[in-house]
């Protein structure tokens, strides 16, 4: 997945609510759809561009289909945004090394 | 909408460098600009001209970091905190949003076996309202729209694992 295009996913408060409400519980469209004061269908072009991101998937229980977070997409949000910090830092410990070898535009 | 009352845990990250606590922060404040990844995480590299750009840090409690763009305008990235050479630097963080909604970045340094333990917290997050999304739609990518606008809502999400 992209975190591109998950973090762009939930820059929509719409969508960051439904998120929310998946991480209570499983739910079908229609439950969640009962919750917001939007269409079911809006509620399900939502929920796409979430599944298109990788946030969302659906298990298909008889003809319903439940929508829950997916662990592997928000697992690599996660890993996205802990890597900020990581790159960030370690180009300062990069620099900090090249100081003490004597060589500062190492 | 609702917004989420659950408190969003921080991000902590912790290195050793071989430099005197005094040295290592010294690098880290008025040093910035030698070692921050301009060419990904600078306003100027969403026109890719991150490298190009010079960053600085006013040295002093209220003093700001600065991005000049090329227009000739700057953009304050942070405010400072607290500045405590040898041993502290904390900003308010708020590049990419309104300073109101700033989170803060906790940076410590303390003296270890041959140099100096760097911890870095960046907390605070759930200090950015609901408006935070109308803001985020105005971003398309990168490191602004993560540090600076979603972060609050990415950091929820993904403290869901």
């Amino acid at each position: 997945m992209s975190y591109g295009e998950a973090l762009v996913a939930l820059s929509d408060p719409t969508r960051r609510a439904i998120v929310e409400a998946l991480r209570d519980e499983p739910q079908p469209v229609g439950v969640l759809a009962g919750r917001f004061p939007i269409s079911r269908p809006a509620i399900s072009q939502h929920l796409r561009v979430l599944s298109d991101a990788g946030l969302v998937a659906a298990d298909r229980a008889g003809t319903r289909r439940i929508y829950r977070l997916s662990p592997e997409g928000i697992g690599a949000l996660r890993r996205y945004l802990d890597t900020l910090w990581d790159d960030a830092l370690q180009a300062y410990a990069r620099e900090a090394h090249a100081l003490t070898e004597g060589d500062p535009d190492a | 909408m609702p917004d989420t009352a659950s408190p969003t845990p921080p991000i902590k990250k912790s290195l050793t460098v071989p430099l005197e606590p005094g040295d290592a922060f010294d690098l880290f404040t008025s040093g910035i600009d030698r070692w921050w990844p301009k060419d990904s995480h600078s306003l100027a590299a969403r026109d890719g001209a991150g490298d190009r750009t010079r960053v600085r840090v006013e040295a002093r409690e209220g003093g700001r970091v600065i991005e000049p763009l090329p227009d000739g305008r700057e953009a304050a990235w942070a405010t400072v905190a607290a500045w405590v050479p040898g041993e502290r630097f904390a900003t308010q963080w708020y590049v990419g949003r309104d300073e109101a909604e700033a989170t803060f970045v906790d940076v410590r340094f303390a003296a270890i076996n041959g140099g100096t333990l760097v911890e870095l917290t960046h907390s605070g997050f759930d200090v950015l309202g609901p408006a935070a999304g109308d803001i985020c739609a105005n971003y398309t990518s990168g490191w602004d729209l993560v540090l600076g606008c979603c972060l609050r809502e990415a950091v929820a999400v993904a403290a869901l694992t």
